[in-house]
């Protein structure tokens, strides 16, 4: 039956149980069904305000990496001030002002820094100077400082001992430091990172289309959606690509661009100031030093991965053509599985969905719970993101992929995310109109959580669906239980009439 | 004649009576262990702040969903009012409860949030289940007139939004507003008034609009 917006007396007559969800919803959108403030409350007073487990645990596990800073702070000045916490709406005004004078003297410093230090290195603070120089050797210079720029959540660049997480528009930009490396962030926009290496390792990946550019001396190197490792010394800079394409821009030149596992043909003597090699054992000699530097002694890289190229153009072409580029150049390629080092643990990378997710980047985040399922099978988050990977799919309306995710779920996990899990499968049934199927897995979940915080709506749900199907008896027994458990509740008067289902007037 | 406003005040009352409305926040026979823990928590007990959060978070969330509406950045706000708060405990003298401390703090979140927000009104749902024992019917009426009271309430100003949700919605006294949103008695009664007024305008015009179109 299809309906005029026109003519809601039509389908207010009509028969609802014929009626299809959407041409019904559509059809109540177009009548005005507040007519006073009483409604506007009772409404109101409608809405779902239970904080449901897996959030209340998911917000615990957010606040828990801040709350030793906080109170490690409280720690430190807890005085007998007598004043006490009035946060009046005032203060905001006062706030008003403030923050902008702040900024304004912020600006007026950072102005003035770079004139007055030479060379001016800065940390992952979004190029303010007026911080320590960063230096992977130096732990008390690390930028360990979270900052938020440019909106809510939009742009988030983080500092975590060694490895540097920028969440641009783009995606996700890692940068590991290795040993004394020494690089200074030019700039951190809204979709793009310039950073300028002026000594040492780094591993950077860019997952998106992000740009990121990274200068050394007159070269810049620019690369999205590719893995790649770099070394520079006084004079030469070495750059092998595990995927992805990275491109090598000279001043006044074309760009060169190299390919996974692919080697620079170098026949070009105004480019041979670089070598590139595709070289994916060298990067993952590295990546394995990244992994071990938490736990381990810092260990300088093997001087025999680093090949020294001469800054003269002529001496680089003589040399080159004389003798083979690199030693590594002569081991086969693709000898090994092309599988990906894992450079990040298991907390970077959920921090790091859960980072894309809040920028509303699903499919990066998606892609990371998943790298996260695949690299450590066993971790402790491993069914929230199995939840998170379902949640997101059941945003974007895939129900079947949502459903395989949920099944996926261990029985070892906690019983929040279990029951919730539980309760999510059930309700994609109801979306996908199967709600055979639903009422059967309803009546099994609240067997297996009878004490769930929802179980007092699926019981609800449950003897609607009987009271449908004219299943007298059941519907009955499960009215009879929700009277007791739920006396006061609104739906109880209604569950009441339902105790005489099937009897002769 | 007894006036809307008082009509709805009664309302309002008839349903904390009922126990269906949590009990006032401002509860002054606060739990000692929740002192305790307060305590322990100004000593920088990381332990104690995250007992705080649980057994706050509940009523938190409960409040921010009735200020703001359930939008998805409820999380988010509950996260950041605890975060204010934690940080500003030493300045927590203990008179009130730390319940009412922690909800003042809630309330100036949900107002600097309601005051950026551009105008999109209603981004999360309710998540409950469709009661089937109503009709298809049924449902999509509450769900859109949950939709439509969302929009007249984002055109309110957002202390006029407060006040009259903490009235009207959470069925608080004027005198327990006050002390939430750090105004007078007699200036939160004004702004529930003048809420009302702009929402009953606001009706009137658009009945008015609608019998025009369908005439």
């Amino acid at each position: 039956v299809k309906h005029s917006c026109k003519t809601p007396e039509a389908w207010l007559s009509a028969d609802p149980s014929n009626e299809t969800w959407a041409a019904t919803t559509s059809c109540i959108a177009c009548q005005r069904v507040i007519a006073s403030t009483r409604q506007i409350v009772a409404a109101m007073q409608r809405v779902d305000s239970v904080l449901p487990d897996i959030r209340r645990e998911r917000n615990a596990q957010k606040m828990r990496s801040q709350l030793a800073a906080i109170a490690a702070q409280l720690g430190g000045r807890i005085d007998s001030s007598t004043e006490n916490a009035k946060t009046p709406l005032s203060t905001w005004r006062f706030a008003r002002w403030l923050v902008p004078a702040t900024l304004a003297v912020v600006a007026l410093i950072a102005l003035w820094w770079p004139t007055s230090t030479s060379p001016s290195l800065v940390g992952l603070n979004q190029g303010v100077a007026c911080l320590t120089p960063y230096r992977s050797d130096n732990a008390n210079a690390l930028p360990r400082t979270k900052a938020y720029v440019g909106g809510r959540f939009s742009r988030l660049v983080t500092g975590n001992d060694d490895v540097l997480h920028a969440n641009v528009a783009g995606g996700l930009i890692d940068v590991v430091l290795i040993d004394a490396t020494e690089i200074d962030v030019r700039a951190v926009a809204s979709n793009a990172i310039d950073l300028e290496l002026s000594s040492g390792f780094l591993v950077v990946e860019n997952r998106g289309s992000a740009t990121l550019n990274i200068r050394i001396g007159t070269r810049t190197i620019a690369a999205s959606l590719a893995r790649f490792a770099m070394y520079r010394s006084d004079d030469s800079t070495v750059i092998a690509v595990q995927y992805g394409t990275v491109s090598v821009t000279q001043q006044a030149s074309d760009p060169i661009s190299v390919d996974s596992n692919q080697q620079w043909p170098s026949d070009d003597d105004a480019h041979r100031l670089v070598e590139l090699h595709g070289l994916w054992r060298w990067l993952h000699a590295l990546s394995t030093q990244t992994a071990a530097v938490d736990e381990s002694p810092r260990v300088a890289p093997s001087p025999t991965v680093v090949t020294v190229s001469s800054p003269k153009q002529e001496q680089a072409s003589k040399r080159l053509a004389a003798e083979p580029l690199h030693p590594m150049a002569a081991i086969p390629r693709r000898e090994q599985p092309p599988t990906m080092p894992t450079l990040q643990t298991a907390a970077d990378l959920y921090r790091s969905a859960e980072a894309a997710l809040a920028a509303g980047d699903t499919t990066t985040a998606s892609r990371t719970w998943a790298a996260l399922l695949a690299q450590f099978p066993a971790d402790d988050r491993v069914p929230t993101a199995l939840f998170d990977l379902a949640t997101v799919a059941r945003g974007t309306g895939d129900l079947k992929a949502a459903a395989t995710w949920l099944q996926k779920i261990p029985a070892s996990a906690p019983a929040s995310i279990r029951s919730n899990a539980a309760y999510l499968l059930c309700r994609i049934d109801i979306e996908g109109n199967q709600l055979e199927s639903a009422a059967d897995c309803l009546q099994a979940y609240r067997r297996l959580f009878a004490q769930s915080a929802h179980d007092q709506e699926v019981l609800q749900w449950l003897v609607g669906y009987h009271s449908n199907h004219s299943a007298c008896s059941m519907t009955r027994s499960l009215a009879q239980e929700y009277v007791r458990r739920y006396a006061s509740s609104k739906f109880a008067e209604q569950a009441r009439g339902l105790l005489t289902c099937g009897d002769t007037p | 004649m007894i006036s809307m406003v008082g009509l709805l005040a009664m309302i309002a009352m008839d349903r904390r009576a009922l126990g269906t409305v949590p009990p006032p926040i401002g509860n002054s026979s606060a739990p000692v262990e929740t002192a305790a823990i307060v305590q322990r928590a100004r000593n920088g007990d990381a332990v104690a702040l995250d007992e705080l959060y649980r057994l706050h978070c509940d009523k938190a969330f409960h409040l921010l969903t009735r200020l703001v509406g359930a939008v998805q950045e409820r999380d988010d706000l509950l996260q950041e009012s605890f975060l204010q708060a934690f940080r500003a405990l030493p300045t927590f003298r203990g008179d009130a409860a730390f319940a009412t401390w922690l909800h003042r703090i809630v309330c100036n979140v949900a107002y600097r949030y309601l005051r950026k927000r551009p105008s999109r009104y209603f981004e999360e749902l309710s998540t409950s289940l469709p009661s089937q024992a109503m009709s298809p019917v049924e449902l999509a009426e509450q769900k859109r007139e949950l939709q439509l009271a969302e929009n007249y309430l984002a055109a309110l100003h957002p202390k006029k939004r407060i006040a009259f949700v903490l009235r009207m919605v959470e069925g608080f006294s004027l005198g327990e507003i006050a002390e939430l949103v750090g105004a007078e008695a007699a200036a939160v009664g004004q702004r529930v008034k003048h809420a009302q007024r702009e929402l009953e305008a606001m009706l009137h015009r658009d009945a008015a609009r609608q019998r025009k179109e369908l005439s």
